[in-house]
Protein backbone atom coordinates (compact mmCIF):
# COMPACT_ATOMS: atom_id res chain seq x y z
CA UNK A 1 0.00 0.00 0.00
CA UNK A 2 2.51 2.33 1.13
CA UNK A 3 6.04 1.89 0.33
CA UNK A 4 9.24 4.21 1.40
CA UNK A 5 12.59 3.48 0.67
CA UNK A 6 15.77 5.70 1.73
CA UNK A 7 13.83 8.98 2.57
CA UNK A 8 15.71 11.99 2.82
CA UNK A 9 13.94 14.92 3.96
CA UNK A 10 14.73 18.60 4.76
CA UNK A 11 13.21 21.96 4.37
CA UNK A 12 14.08 24.71 2.30
CA UNK A 13 16.83 27.11 3.95
CA UNK A 14 17.76 24.42 7.27
CA UNK A 15 20.18 22.07 7.54
CA UNK A 16 18.36 19.66 9.82
CA UNK A 17 17.21 16.39 8.33
CA UNK A 18 13.70 15.67 8.70
CA UNK A 19 14.27 12.21 7.37
CA UNK A 20 17.95 10.72 6.62
CA UNK A 21 17.43 6.88 4.82
CA UNK A 22 13.66 6.26 6.38
CA UNK A 23 12.25 3.02 4.84
CA UNK A 24 9.23 1.85 6.31
CA UNK A 25 6.08 -0.46 4.44
CA UNK A 26 2.38 0.02 5.96
CA UNK A 27 0.20 -2.42 4.70
CA UNK A 28 -3.60 -2.38 3.15
CA UNK A 29 -6.25 -2.81 6.02
CA UNK A 30 -4.52 -1.49 9.11
CA UNK A 31 -5.13 1.44 11.32
CA UNK A 32 -1.34 2.98 11.94
CA UNK A 33 -0.26 5.54 15.16
CA UNK A 34 2.02 7.24 13.77
CA UNK A 35 3.95 8.76 17.18
CA UNK A 36 6.85 11.06 17.78
CA UNK A 37 7.77 14.02 19.58
CA UNK A 38 7.38 17.41 18.48
CA UNK A 39 8.96 17.95 15.26
CA UNK A 40 10.09 14.73 14.26
CA UNK A 41 8.54 14.92 11.07
CA UNK A 42 5.28 13.52 11.80
CA UNK A 43 2.63 15.72 9.31
CA UNK A 44 5.82 15.81 7.26
CA UNK A 45 5.83 11.73 6.72
CA UNK A 46 1.53 12.44 6.38
CA UNK A 47 2.51 15.09 3.64
CA UNK A 48 5.04 13.19 1.86
CA UNK A 49 2.65 9.95 1.43
CA UNK A 50 0.38 12.12 0.33
CA UNK A 51 2.41 13.87 -2.54
CA UNK A 52 1.95 17.44 -0.71
CA UNK A 53 5.83 17.61 -0.33
CA UNK A 54 8.76 16.12 -2.71
CA UNK A 55 11.37 14.06 -1.49
CA UNK A 56 14.83 15.35 -1.74
CA UNK A 57 16.13 12.02 -2.43
CA UNK A 58 14.23 8.64 -2.02
CA UNK A 59 10.81 7.23 -3.10
CA UNK A 60 7.40 7.06 -1.73
CA UNK A 61 4.90 4.97 -3.29
CA UNK A 62 1.38 5.08 -2.39
CA UNK A 63 -0.71 2.30 -4.04
CA UNK A 64 1.57 1.52 -6.42
CA UNK A 65 2.10 5.08 -8.03
CA UNK A 66 4.85 7.59 -6.91
CA UNK A 67 3.58 10.16 -4.69
CA UNK A 68 4.77 13.00 -5.80
CA UNK A 69 3.75 12.85 -8.86
CA UNK A 70 -0.28 13.19 -7.45
CA UNK A 71 -1.89 11.24 -9.99
CA UNK A 72 -5.47 11.42 -9.92
CA UNK A 73 -6.03 7.76 -9.90
CA UNK A 74 -4.18 8.07 -6.37
CA UNK A 75 -5.55 10.83 -5.12
CA UNK A 76 -9.34 9.66 -5.49
CA UNK A 77 -8.19 6.66 -2.98
CA UNK A 78 -6.61 8.83 -0.75
CA UNK A 79 -8.23 11.23 1.76
CA UNK A 80 -6.24 13.85 4.39
CA UNK A 81 -7.80 15.69 7.16
CA UNK A 82 -5.07 17.58 8.16
CA UNK A 83 -4.44 19.50 11.95
CA UNK A 84 -5.92 22.31 10.62
CA UNK A 85 -8.03 23.32 8.05
CA UNK A 86 -10.74 25.54 6.29
CA UNK A 87 -14.03 25.04 5.03
CA UNK A 88 -15.64 27.15 2.42
CA UNK A 89 -18.55 29.43 3.38
CA UNK A 90 -20.90 27.89 2.06
CA UNK A 91 -23.58 24.99 2.58
CA UNK A 92 -23.06 21.90 3.82
CA UNK A 93 -24.77 20.50 0.50
CA UNK A 94 -23.49 22.63 -1.98
CA UNK A 95 -19.70 21.12 -0.07
CA UNK A 96 -21.08 17.49 -0.66
CA UNK A 97 -22.05 18.36 -4.53
CA UNK A 98 -18.57 19.90 -5.21
CA UNK A 99 -16.70 17.07 -3.73
CA UNK A 100 -18.30 13.49 -4.00
CA UNK A 101 -17.82 13.51 -7.98
CA UNK A 102 -14.20 13.07 -7.10
CA UNK A 103 -14.27 9.92 -4.68
CA UNK A 104 -16.17 7.12 -6.72
CA UNK A 105 -17.00 5.48 -3.83
CA UNK A 106 -18.50 7.86 -1.49
CA UNK A 107 -21.36 6.91 0.39
CA UNK A 108 -24.10 9.36 1.38
CA UNK A 109 -25.47 6.76 3.95
CA UNK A 110 -22.26 6.87 5.60
CA UNK A 111 -21.85 10.72 5.81
CA UNK A 112 -25.53 10.88 7.13
CA UNK A 113 -24.54 7.99 9.81
CA UNK A 114 -21.44 9.54 10.54
CA UNK A 115 -22.81 12.92 11.40
CA UNK A 116 -25.39 11.89 12.79
CA UNK A 117 -23.31 9.65 15.54
CA UNK A 118 -21.21 12.83 15.86
CA UNK A 119 -24.38 14.94 16.48
CA UNK A 120 -24.03 17.47 14.08
CA UNK A 121 -26.87 16.38 11.82
CA UNK A 122 -28.52 19.45 11.72
CA UNK A 123 -25.69 21.25 10.66
CA UNK A 124 -27.12 23.15 7.12
CA UNK A 125 -24.22 25.90 6.62
CA UNK A 126 -20.51 25.45 6.98
CA UNK A 127 -20.49 29.39 7.57
CA UNK A 128 -21.10 30.22 10.97
CA UNK A 129 -20.04 26.83 13.09
CA UNK A 130 -17.06 26.28 15.39
CA UNK A 131 -13.60 24.29 14.65
CA UNK A 132 -14.94 21.43 16.84
CA UNK A 133 -17.74 21.45 14.62
CA UNK A 134 -16.31 21.68 11.34
CA UNK A 135 -13.85 19.05 12.33
CA UNK A 136 -16.63 16.45 12.64
CA UNK A 137 -18.21 17.33 9.55
CA UNK A 138 -14.28 17.14 7.74
CA UNK A 139 -13.93 13.42 9.51
CA UNK A 140 -17.34 12.26 8.41
CA UNK A 141 -17.01 13.14 4.94
CA UNK A 142 -13.37 11.19 5.06
CA UNK A 143 -14.80 8.43 6.21
CA UNK A 144 -17.54 8.84 3.28
CA UNK A 145 -15.28 8.93 0.74
CA UNK A 146 -14.59 5.40 1.02
CA UNK A 147 -10.75 6.01 -0.01
CA UNK A 148 -8.38 3.19 0.78
CA UNK A 149 -6.27 4.97 2.29
CA UNK A 150 -7.03 8.04 5.27
CA UNK A 151 -4.43 10.22 6.39
CA UNK A 152 -5.40 11.91 9.74
CA UNK A 153 -3.17 14.95 11.79
CA UNK A 154 -4.25 15.13 15.02
CA UNK A 155 -7.57 14.10 14.67
CA UNK A 156 -8.74 14.13 18.02
CA UNK A 157 -7.95 18.07 18.46
CA UNK A 158 -10.57 20.47 19.13
CA UNK A 159 -12.60 18.07 19.78
CA UNK A 160 -14.54 17.71 23.44
CA UNK A 161 -14.01 14.86 25.69
CA UNK A 162 -17.82 13.27 25.03
CA UNK A 163 -16.42 13.59 20.68
CA UNK A 164 -13.11 11.50 21.36
CA UNK A 165 -14.86 8.60 22.31
CA UNK A 166 -17.47 8.97 19.69
CA UNK A 167 -14.16 9.26 17.39
CA UNK A 168 -13.16 5.63 18.18
CA UNK A 169 -17.11 4.39 17.97
CA UNK A 170 -17.70 6.03 14.57
CA UNK A 171 -14.24 5.41 13.30
CA UNK A 172 -14.18 1.60 14.00
CA UNK A 173 -17.79 1.13 12.79
CA UNK A 174 -17.52 3.65 9.39
CA UNK A 175 -13.86 3.02 8.28
CA UNK A 176 -14.26 1.22 4.64
CA UNK A 177 -13.40 -2.25 4.25
CA UNK A 178 -9.58 -2.94 3.42
CA UNK A 179 -8.85 0.79 4.44
CA UNK A 180 -5.48 1.90 5.78
CA UNK A 181 -5.79 4.82 8.12
CA UNK A 182 -2.48 6.35 9.27
CA UNK A 183 -3.15 8.53 12.37
CA UNK A 184 -0.35 11.24 13.78
CA UNK A 185 -1.21 12.18 17.26
CA UNK A 186 0.10 13.20 20.42
CA UNK A 187 -3.11 12.34 22.00
CA UNK A 188 -2.33 8.87 22.53
CA UNK A 189 -5.02 7.79 25.29
CA UNK A 190 -7.54 8.88 22.08
CA UNK A 191 -6.55 6.07 19.81
CA UNK A 192 -5.08 3.38 21.42
CA UNK A 193 -7.81 0.97 21.23
CA UNK A 194 -8.35 1.74 17.42
CA UNK A 195 -4.71 0.75 16.65
CA UNK A 196 -3.58 -2.00 14.77
CA UNK A 197 0.25 -1.01 14.24
CA UNK A 198 2.17 1.86 15.95
CA UNK A 199 5.21 3.55 14.00
CA UNK A 200 7.29 5.93 16.86
CA UNK A 201 9.56 8.12 15.12
CA UNK A 202 12.23 9.96 16.20
CA UNK A 203 15.65 12.18 15.47
CA UNK A 204 15.53 10.76 11.63
CA UNK A 205 15.00 7.43 13.17
CA UNK A 206 12.14 4.58 13.18
CA UNK A 207 12.52 3.64 16.81
CA UNK A 208 9.11 1.25 16.95
CA UNK A 209 7.75 -0.40 13.67
CA UNK A 210 5.62 -3.06 14.54
CA UNK A 211 2.02 -4.38 15.30
CA UNK A 212 -0.10 -4.04 18.27
CA UNK A 213 -0.46 -7.86 18.76
CA UNK A 214 3.48 -7.98 18.17
CA UNK A 215 4.26 -5.51 21.41
CA UNK A 216 2.08 -7.08 23.35
CA UNK A 217 3.43 -10.29 22.83
CA UNK A 218 7.05 -9.03 23.64
CA UNK A 219 6.09 -7.09 26.35
CA UNK A 220 3.77 -6.87 29.51
CA UNK A 221 2.42 -3.54 30.40
CA UNK A 222 1.37 -3.19 34.49
CA UNK A 223 1.84 -1.14 37.84
CA UNK A 224 4.39 -2.60 40.03
CA UNK A 225 5.09 -1.88 43.84
CA UNK A 226 7.84 -1.15 44.29
CA UNK A 227 9.01 -4.55 46.24
CA UNK A 228 7.88 -5.91 42.71
CA UNK A 229 10.52 -4.77 40.54
CA UNK A 230 12.84 -7.29 38.88
CA UNK A 231 15.26 -7.57 36.09
CA UNK A 232 12.75 -7.86 33.37
CA UNK A 233 11.53 -4.70 33.88
CA UNK A 234 12.73 -2.12 30.83
CA UNK A 235 11.28 0.97 31.96
CA UNK A 236 9.02 1.93 35.04
CA UNK A 237 7.81 5.37 35.86
CA UNK A 238 5.92 6.50 39.05
CA UNK A 239 2.28 6.71 39.02
CA UNK A 240 -0.35 6.91 41.87
CA UNK A 241 -1.25 3.22 41.32
CA UNK A 242 2.63 2.15 41.69
CA UNK A 243 5.54 2.11 38.95
CA UNK A 244 3.65 1.78 35.59
CA UNK A 245 6.25 -0.64 34.01
CA UNK A 246 7.48 -1.75 30.31
CA UNK A 247 8.75 -5.42 31.36
CA UNK A 248 9.65 -8.03 29.01
CA UNK A 249 6.85 -10.90 28.70
CA UNK A 250 7.47 -14.36 30.59
CA UNK A 251 6.42 -17.09 28.20
CA UNK A 252 3.41 -18.17 30.15
CA UNK A 253 2.59 -14.52 31.13
CA UNK A 254 -0.88 -13.31 29.93
CA UNK A 255 -1.12 -10.71 27.12
CA UNK A 256 -1.75 -7.27 28.72
CA UNK A 257 -3.51 -4.28 27.70
CA UNK A 258 -0.78 -2.09 25.62
CA UNK A 259 0.27 1.29 27.00
CA UNK A 260 1.17 3.33 24.10
CA UNK A 261 1.62 6.28 26.64
CA UNK A 262 4.41 4.22 28.36
CA UNK A 263 5.95 2.25 25.13
CA UNK A 264 6.48 5.89 23.69
CA UNK A 265 8.43 7.10 26.86
CA UNK A 266 10.66 3.85 27.20
CA UNK A 267 10.96 3.48 23.46
CA UNK A 268 11.97 7.79 23.04
CA UNK A 269 14.41 6.81 26.08
CA UNK A 270 16.06 3.74 24.56
CA UNK A 271 15.04 1.60 26.90
CA UNK A 272 12.89 -1.18 24.61
CA UNK A 273 15.20 -4.52 23.70
CA UNK B 1 -3.34 7.55 -16.65
CA UNK B 2 -5.56 10.04 -17.81
CA UNK B 3 -4.58 13.40 -17.90
CA UNK B 4 -7.03 15.50 -18.78
CA UNK B 5 -10.72 13.85 -18.61
CA UNK B 6 -13.41 16.62 -19.64
CA UNK B 7 -15.93 15.36 -16.80
CA UNK B 8 -13.71 15.76 -14.02
CA UNK B 9 -12.34 19.18 -15.59
CA UNK B 10 -15.80 20.31 -15.35
CA UNK B 11 -16.13 19.31 -11.79
CA UNK B 12 -13.04 20.70 -10.76
CA UNK B 13 -14.41 23.94 -12.49
CA UNK B 14 -17.60 24.09 -10.69
CA UNK B 15 -15.90 23.50 -7.65
CA UNK B 16 -13.32 26.41 -8.11
CA UNK B 17 -15.94 28.84 -9.35
CA UNK B 18 -18.66 27.84 -5.98
CA UNK B 19 -15.29 28.35 -3.66
CA UNK B 20 -14.14 31.54 -5.18
CA UNK B 21 -17.32 32.91 -6.09
CA UNK B 22 -17.05 35.49 -2.84
CA UNK B 23 -14.18 37.08 -4.77
CA UNK B 24 -15.32 37.67 -8.10
CA UNK B 25 -18.61 38.60 -6.76
CA UNK B 26 -16.55 41.18 -4.76
CA UNK B 27 -14.37 42.22 -7.83
CA UNK B 28 -17.48 42.66 -9.85
CA UNK B 29 -18.77 45.04 -7.39
CA UNK B 30 -16.57 46.65 -6.28
CA UNK B 31 -16.01 47.73 -10.05
CA UNK B 32 -19.56 48.17 -10.68
CA UNK B 33 -19.76 50.49 -7.71
CA UNK B 34 -16.28 52.57 -9.59
CA UNK B 35 -17.54 52.99 -12.70
CA UNK B 36 -21.47 53.60 -11.72
CA UNK B 37 -19.77 56.02 -9.80
CA UNK B 38 -17.56 57.66 -12.17
CA UNK B 39 -20.62 57.87 -14.61
CA UNK B 40 -23.11 59.15 -12.38
CA UNK B 41 -20.79 62.35 -11.35
CA UNK B 42 -20.00 62.85 -14.86
CA UNK B 43 -23.89 63.69 -15.54
CA UNK B 44 -23.94 66.26 -13.46
CA UNK B 45 -25.96 65.09 -10.36
CA UNK B 46 -26.65 67.91 -8.98
CA UNK B 47 -28.74 69.95 -11.71
CA UNK B 48 -31.59 68.07 -12.11
CA UNK B 49 -33.82 69.64 -15.36
CA UNK B 50 -33.17 68.53 -19.00
CA UNK B 51 -29.69 68.44 -20.33
CA UNK B 52 -28.28 68.58 -23.60
CA UNK B 53 -26.26 65.06 -24.59
CA UNK B 54 -23.17 66.67 -26.17
CA UNK B 55 -22.77 68.12 -22.69
CA UNK B 56 -23.09 64.67 -20.99
CA UNK B 57 -20.41 63.89 -23.87
CA UNK B 58 -18.06 66.35 -23.01
CA UNK B 59 -18.14 65.45 -19.50
CA UNK B 60 -17.66 61.42 -20.68
CA UNK B 61 -14.56 62.50 -22.32
CA UNK B 62 -13.17 63.52 -19.18
CA UNK B 63 -13.22 60.26 -17.56
CA UNK B 64 -12.94 58.51 -20.23
CA UNK B 65 -9.22 58.11 -19.64
CA UNK B 66 -9.81 56.56 -15.93
CA UNK B 67 -12.25 53.96 -17.37
CA UNK B 68 -9.88 52.59 -19.53
CA UNK B 69 -6.80 52.92 -17.30
CA UNK B 70 -8.79 50.81 -14.92
CA UNK B 71 -10.34 48.44 -17.13
CA UNK B 72 -7.27 48.21 -18.89
CA UNK B 73 -5.17 47.49 -15.07
CA UNK B 74 -7.64 44.80 -14.11
CA UNK B 75 -7.68 43.06 -17.32
CA UNK B 76 -3.53 43.17 -17.54
CA UNK B 77 -2.51 42.09 -14.00
CA UNK B 78 -6.17 39.66 -13.80
CA UNK B 79 -3.71 36.85 -14.20
CA UNK B 80 -1.78 37.65 -10.74
CA UNK B 81 -5.23 36.27 -9.17
CA UNK B 82 -4.41 32.41 -10.45
CA UNK B 83 -3.13 30.66 -7.60
CA UNK B 84 -4.08 33.49 -4.99
CA UNK B 85 -6.60 31.30 -2.71
CA UNK B 86 -4.15 29.05 -2.09
CA UNK B 87 -1.87 31.53 0.04
CA UNK B 88 -2.06 29.27 3.38
CA UNK B 89 -1.32 25.41 3.96
CA UNK B 90 -5.02 24.36 4.29
CA UNK B 91 -6.04 25.92 1.22
CA UNK B 92 -3.17 23.86 -0.65
CA UNK B 93 -3.68 20.40 0.82
CA UNK B 94 -7.53 21.40 -0.33
CA UNK B 95 -5.84 21.81 -3.72
CA UNK B 96 -3.16 19.35 -3.86
CA UNK B 97 -5.49 16.15 -2.65
CA UNK B 98 -8.21 16.94 -5.17
CA UNK B 99 -8.16 13.91 -7.01
CA UNK B 100 -7.96 15.84 -10.66
CA UNK B 101 -4.65 16.17 -12.96
CA UNK B 102 -2.61 18.73 -12.68
CA UNK B 103 -3.52 20.00 -15.78
CA UNK B 104 -7.06 19.97 -15.12
CA UNK B 105 -6.59 21.99 -12.08
CA UNK B 106 -4.54 24.64 -13.90
CA UNK B 107 -6.90 24.80 -17.19
CA UNK B 108 -9.47 25.80 -14.88
CA UNK B 109 -7.42 28.42 -12.84
CA UNK B 110 -6.36 29.51 -15.81
CA UNK B 111 -10.12 29.92 -17.09
CA UNK B 112 -10.95 31.74 -14.21
CA UNK B 113 -8.81 34.15 -14.16
CA UNK B 114 -8.84 35.58 -18.00
CA UNK B 115 -12.71 34.16 -19.04
CA UNK B 116 -13.60 35.15 -15.27
CA UNK B 117 -11.77 38.50 -14.99
CA UNK B 118 -13.07 39.44 -18.57
CA UNK B 119 -17.09 38.61 -17.78
CA UNK B 120 -16.55 40.52 -13.82
CA UNK B 121 -14.79 43.31 -16.11
CA UNK B 122 -17.67 43.33 -18.80
CA UNK B 123 -20.76 42.55 -16.69
CA UNK B 124 -19.43 45.16 -13.70
CA UNK B 125 -18.94 47.93 -16.59
CA UNK B 126 -22.92 47.33 -18.35
CA UNK B 127 -24.25 47.18 -14.88
CA UNK B 128 -22.82 50.51 -13.59
CA UNK B 129 -23.56 52.11 -17.80
CA UNK B 130 -27.21 50.94 -16.99
CA UNK B 131 -27.33 52.49 -13.21
CA UNK B 132 -25.71 55.69 -14.54
CA UNK B 133 -28.46 55.88 -17.75
CA UNK B 134 -31.74 55.12 -15.57
CA UNK B 135 -30.32 57.75 -12.92
CA UNK B 136 -29.36 60.22 -16.01
CA UNK B 137 -33.15 59.81 -17.34
CA UNK B 138 -34.53 60.45 -13.60
CA UNK B 139 -32.83 63.90 -13.23
CA UNK B 140 -32.26 64.57 -16.72
CA UNK B 141 -36.16 64.61 -18.25
CA UNK B 142 -34.90 61.44 -20.32
CA UNK B 143 -31.93 61.99 -21.44
CA UNK B 144 -29.37 59.82 -21.74
CA UNK B 145 -25.97 58.48 -23.10
CA UNK B 146 -24.73 55.26 -22.58
CA UNK B 147 -20.95 54.73 -21.82
CA UNK B 148 -20.36 52.14 -23.75
CA UNK B 149 -21.47 53.38 -26.81
CA UNK B 150 -19.95 56.32 -26.08
CA UNK B 151 -16.53 54.06 -25.60
CA UNK B 152 -17.10 52.35 -28.73
CA UNK B 153 -17.57 55.39 -30.96
CA UNK B 154 -14.10 57.06 -29.42
CA UNK B 155 -12.26 53.93 -30.24
CA UNK B 156 -13.42 53.14 -33.65
CA UNK B 157 -11.43 50.04 -33.91
CA UNK B 158 -13.46 48.00 -31.75
CA UNK B 159 -16.24 48.46 -34.40
CA UNK B 160 -14.51 47.20 -36.73
CA UNK B 161 -15.65 43.47 -36.28
CA UNK B 162 -14.02 40.38 -35.68
CA UNK B 163 -10.39 41.00 -37.19
CA UNK B 164 -9.96 43.87 -34.81
CA UNK B 165 -11.06 42.09 -31.34
CA UNK B 166 -8.85 39.44 -32.53
CA UNK B 167 -5.92 41.73 -32.39
CA UNK B 168 -6.94 43.18 -28.91
CA UNK B 169 -7.75 39.31 -27.51
CA UNK B 170 -4.09 38.11 -28.98
CA UNK B 171 -2.67 41.07 -27.32
CA UNK B 172 -4.62 40.68 -23.96
CA UNK B 173 -3.48 36.79 -23.81
CA UNK B 174 0.44 38.02 -23.75
CA UNK B 175 0.24 40.54 -21.16
CA UNK B 176 -2.60 37.89 -19.12
CA UNK B 177 0.27 35.30 -19.58
CA UNK B 178 2.89 37.47 -18.08
CA UNK B 179 0.61 37.97 -14.86
CA UNK B 180 -0.64 34.61 -14.74
CA UNK B 181 3.65 33.20 -14.49
CA UNK B 182 4.33 36.00 -12.59
CA UNK B 183 1.11 34.82 -9.55
CA UNK B 184 2.16 31.42 -9.79
CA UNK B 185 5.95 32.42 -9.20
CA UNK B 186 5.86 34.82 -6.69
CA UNK B 187 4.73 34.45 -2.94
CA UNK B 188 4.10 37.42 -1.76
CA UNK B 189 1.95 40.58 -3.79
CA UNK B 190 2.73 38.85 -7.39
CA UNK B 191 0.94 41.69 -9.16
CA UNK B 192 3.86 44.12 -7.36
CA UNK B 193 6.63 41.57 -8.20
CA UNK B 194 5.95 40.80 -11.77
CA UNK B 195 5.40 44.69 -12.93
CA UNK B 196 8.95 45.75 -11.05
CA UNK B 197 10.47 42.69 -12.45
CA UNK B 198 9.10 44.11 -15.89
CA UNK B 199 10.76 47.00 -15.16
CA UNK B 200 13.72 46.10 -14.76
CA UNK B 201 13.63 43.86 -18.29
CA UNK B 202 12.45 46.69 -19.98
CA UNK B 203 14.86 48.91 -18.48
CA UNK B 204 17.82 46.28 -19.14
CA UNK B 205 16.73 45.37 -22.75
CA UNK B 206 16.32 49.09 -23.62
CA UNK B 207 19.73 49.96 -22.06
CA UNK B 208 21.20 47.05 -24.05
CA UNK B 209 19.42 48.18 -27.13
CA UNK B 210 20.42 51.81 -26.75
CA UNK B 211 24.28 50.61 -26.17
CA UNK B 212 24.37 48.66 -29.53
CA UNK B 213 22.95 51.44 -31.27
CA UNK B 214 24.99 53.32 -29.72
CA UNK B 215 27.94 51.58 -30.80
CA UNK B 216 26.94 50.75 -34.01
CA UNK B 217 26.63 54.31 -35.08
CA UNK B 218 29.50 55.86 -33.26
CA UNK B 219 32.06 53.08 -33.82
CA UNK B 220 30.90 51.19 -37.19
CA UNK B 221 30.02 52.66 -40.51
CA UNK B 222 26.61 50.34 -40.58
CA UNK B 223 23.70 51.84 -40.16
CA UNK B 224 20.25 50.48 -38.93
CA UNK B 225 16.93 50.22 -40.36
CA UNK B 226 13.61 47.88 -39.53
CA UNK B 227 12.46 45.32 -42.02
CA UNK B 228 9.35 45.50 -44.27
CA UNK B 229 6.20 46.98 -41.78
CA UNK B 230 4.77 43.74 -44.06
CA UNK B 231 6.97 41.19 -42.66
CA UNK B 232 7.20 42.73 -39.76
CA UNK B 233 3.43 42.69 -38.25
CA UNK B 234 3.25 39.05 -38.39
CA UNK B 235 6.37 38.27 -37.45
CA UNK B 236 5.66 40.25 -34.28
CA UNK B 237 2.19 37.94 -34.00
CA UNK B 238 4.56 35.09 -33.76
CA UNK B 239 7.06 36.00 -31.44
CA UNK B 240 4.23 36.62 -28.83
CA UNK B 241 2.71 33.57 -29.65
CA UNK B 242 5.70 31.91 -29.07
CA UNK B 243 6.39 34.11 -25.80
CA UNK B 244 2.29 33.53 -24.85
CA UNK B 245 2.47 30.03 -24.93
CA UNK B 246 6.43 29.55 -22.99
CA UNK B 247 4.82 31.53 -20.28
CA UNK B 248 1.52 29.91 -19.63
CA UNK B 249 3.78 26.22 -19.98
CA UNK B 250 6.12 27.79 -17.27
CA UNK B 251 3.19 29.01 -15.27
CA UNK B 252 1.85 25.38 -15.84
CA UNK B 253 5.38 23.66 -14.73
CA UNK B 254 5.50 25.70 -12.08
CA UNK B 255 2.05 25.18 -10.74
CA UNK B 256 2.67 21.02 -10.72
CA UNK B 257 6.05 22.02 -8.41
CA UNK B 258 3.83 23.47 -5.61
CA UNK B 259 4.37 22.12 -2.60
CA UNK B 260 2.35 22.60 0.97
CA UNK B 261 5.29 23.93 2.96
CA UNK B 262 7.57 26.08 1.09
CA UNK B 263 9.44 28.78 3.01
CA UNK B 264 10.87 30.97 0.42
CA UNK B 265 9.35 33.85 -1.31
CA UNK B 266 8.71 32.42 -4.75
CA UNK B 267 7.33 28.80 -5.47
CA UNK B 268 10.09 26.92 -6.90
Amino acid sequence: MIEIKDLHYNYAGSKYNVFDGLSVGLDNNSIYGLLGRNGTGKSTLLYLIAGLLKPKSGSVFTNGMEARKRHPEMLRELYMVPEEFELPAISLESFIKIHEDFYPHFSRETLERCLSDFQVQGIRSLRNISMGQKKKVFMSFALASGCELLLMDEPTNGLDIPSKALFRKIVAGNIPEGSTLVISTHQVHDVEQLLDHIIILDNCNLLINASTDEIVGRYEFGYRMPDQMDNNILYAEPSLQGNAVVALRQKDSPETPINVELLFNAAILGKLK
Amino acid sequence: MNSFNIIRFGNVLRRLCIVRRKKIISLTLGLTIFFALTGIMSIDPFHIGPIDKTEITIRFLGVLGMIVIVFSTFLTIGGYLIISDLNNKNSLIDELTLPASALEKFVARLLFVTIGVMLSLAVSFLVADVIQQLLCMLLHAGTRVSMLGFILDSYPGIRNGFGSLSIYFIAYLFQNSIFVLGGVFFKKVPWLCTIIVLFLLFTIISLAIIGLVSYIYGYTNYHLSLPDIQVCTPLKFLIGAVFTGLNYFLAYRLFCRLQVINNRWFNI
